[in-house]
Parts: C-alpha cells; structure tokens; sequence
C-alpha cells in the first residue's frame, strides 16, 4: 500500500487503492486514457498490495475465458422431446413460412 | 477457418435453412442434434439445474421454430441459436430468482477512510492455467461462480464467458452499457475474494 506521509512535497500525491481498484477493469481491457494508465501504474509501481490485487484480478479473468466442461453426448430423451414438442406446434407443416 | 471452408459452410447452413423452412423434419432432426451439445453446455453454465439447463435448450428450438421466418440468413444460425438460448436462460433464472438476492458487498475490497486496501492482497500462487489443470480447483472456480448472486453471475458470464460485447449484454438485460460494466467489475471482484483464500500463496 502506498505510504503518504514518506512522500516528498514536491511530488504529485498518488491515487488511492480505491480509485485504483474502481479502474481496474478498465486498465486490463486496455480502456483507460495515457493519463489514467499512467497515474495507475505510479501506484502500482509503489504498492504491492494492489500489484497482487491486480495479478489476481487478472487470473480471475483468464480462468473465466479459459473455463471449458467435457463435451457431452446429445441425450436421446432431450431430442426426441425437442421433436415432440415442435410436432404438436404443427410448425412443420406451416406453409405460411414457405412463402 | 480458411475462406474456402467457410464458403462451404455458409453454402451448407443455407441449404439446411432452405430445407426447415420448407417444412423437412429431417434437417430439423439434423440441425437439433448438431447443436445441441453445445447449447446444452451454455445452458448448464446458466441454470443450476440439469432439468432447468434441459428445459431452456427445449425453448430455445420451440422460439427458434417461431421466429424462423424472420430469420435473416446473413447471420449465422449458430449465432442466432445462441442468442435464443441465452433469453431462454435468462427467463427462465427470472422466474427462479430467489428473493431476496444475496448482497455482493461481502465480498468487495474493503478500504480504509483514506482510500487504501483495509487488508493487503497477497500474490496467488497458481496461474489460471494450473488451476484449472488440477481438478480439485477447478470445480472451486465452478461452485465459487455459481455462489456469486444471479444479477453478477450472469454478467459474468455473457461477457467472460460467452464472449458477448458490453453493448451486447446491456441489450439484452435490458440495461445501460454502464450498468454491464459495474456488474462485471464487482461479479469478477467477488469470484476474486471466492477464490483467493484457496489460492493465495503463503506468506
């Protein structure tokens, strides 16, 4: 975390961890003006806890892009209910759709 | 897929609409059971029910049955499938809404009154490709998904997932682009604090 009071007066003060945080979003898509990217990667460059907060932000997107079940077989009970169902709506007979 | 194979493809896809339009229960036997798998797994990810997943994959060939006509064939019928799916989902998770919903507060970054994390975060110890190589944290991430309150998970999951655009998933929740991206950043916030207690590194 950023420690204020070690700051020189003559620097400008940093963005919170909260502002930093309410960005990040933001700064992992690539959304973020240069002023802003910037003046987030002055504080992460000096707080370890929102590099680590960041890091793991970012793992929980790639986990989520990454998520992928075993394929499945098509259940029978499921088609053949698909079927029956779009029968009795006699869809497949409608001949207004062929025009 | 090369230029030539997706000619081919489009070639074919209209050759099949052609023929459920005229009304062939063949190729709408086909078309079920070619897309299927794949709707069924985008179902299960939504619903937290396999009858539920099965019951909203039924709906969406009943609602793509009825708006085939006004089908247009320049989008693909994957796409358009998709998409049907999707509502049918999201309907169907209205009428199971539990009220109330859970409050997402708990777990948001907590901060002190001048701005800085309340408790430091600590680095993880795994990348999101060895965790979801071992098993056991893999089905972490998917309970800790399905714990998230059904107004996040679902953001979650159209863009993250599902790939959806802002303007996409805004457009079809019925809300403002920016609502979409508050939903994301606190959805993925809280699938972070889920998970960070099994995956952080020891200090």
């Amino acid at each position: 975390m950023v420690r204020h009071q070690t700051m020189q007066m003559s620097e400008r003060p940093y963005i919170t961890c909260r502002q930093l945080i309410d960005f990040i979003a933001d700064y992992v898509s690539g959304d973020l003006d240069d002023l802003s990217r910037h003046e987030l990667e002055r504080h992460l460059g000096r707080c370890r806890s929102c590099q680590a907060y960041l890091d793991s932000y970012r793992t929980t997107t790639e986990l989520l892009g990454e998520l992928d079940e075993p394929a499945t077989d098509v259940p029978e009970e499921l088609v053949s209910d698909i079927m029956a169902r779009t029968r009795d709506m006699k869809f497949l007979q409608a001949a207004t759709l062929r025009g | 897929m090369d230029i030539s194979t997706q000619t081919r493809s489009e070639g074919s896809e209209a050759r099949l609409l052609e023929r459920l339009r005229g009304g062939d229960s063949r190729a709408f036997e086909t078309l079920v059971r070619t897309h299927t798998p794949i709707l069924l797994r985008v179902a299960r990810r939504f619903m937290r029910s396999e009858e539920d997943a099965r019951d909203a994959v039924q709906d969406a060939f009943v609602s793509m049955f009825k708006a085939l006509g006004g089908f247009e064939s320049n989008a693909r019928l994957s796409t358009w499938l998709h998409r049907i799916l999707i509502n049918a989902c999201l309907m169907k998770l209205r009428t199971r809404r539990r009220h109330p919903e859970e409050d997402i507060e708990e777990y948001l970054p907590r901060f002190r009154d001048d701005g800085h994390q309340l408790e430091s975060s600590v680095p993880w110890a795994e990348s999101a490709e060895t965790i979801l190589e071992l098993r056991e944290l893999s089905n972490l991430v998917q309970r800790s998904i399905d714990q998230l309150p059904d107004t996040y998970r679902v953001v979650l999951l159209l863009r993250d997932i599902e790939e959806l655009t802002t303007e996409e998933a805004a457009q079809i929740l019925g809300v403002t682009p920016n609502a979409v991206k508050i939903r994301l950043h606190r959805g993925r916030q809280a699938l972070r604090t889920l998970l960070d207690p099994h995956i952080r590194s020891v200090e």
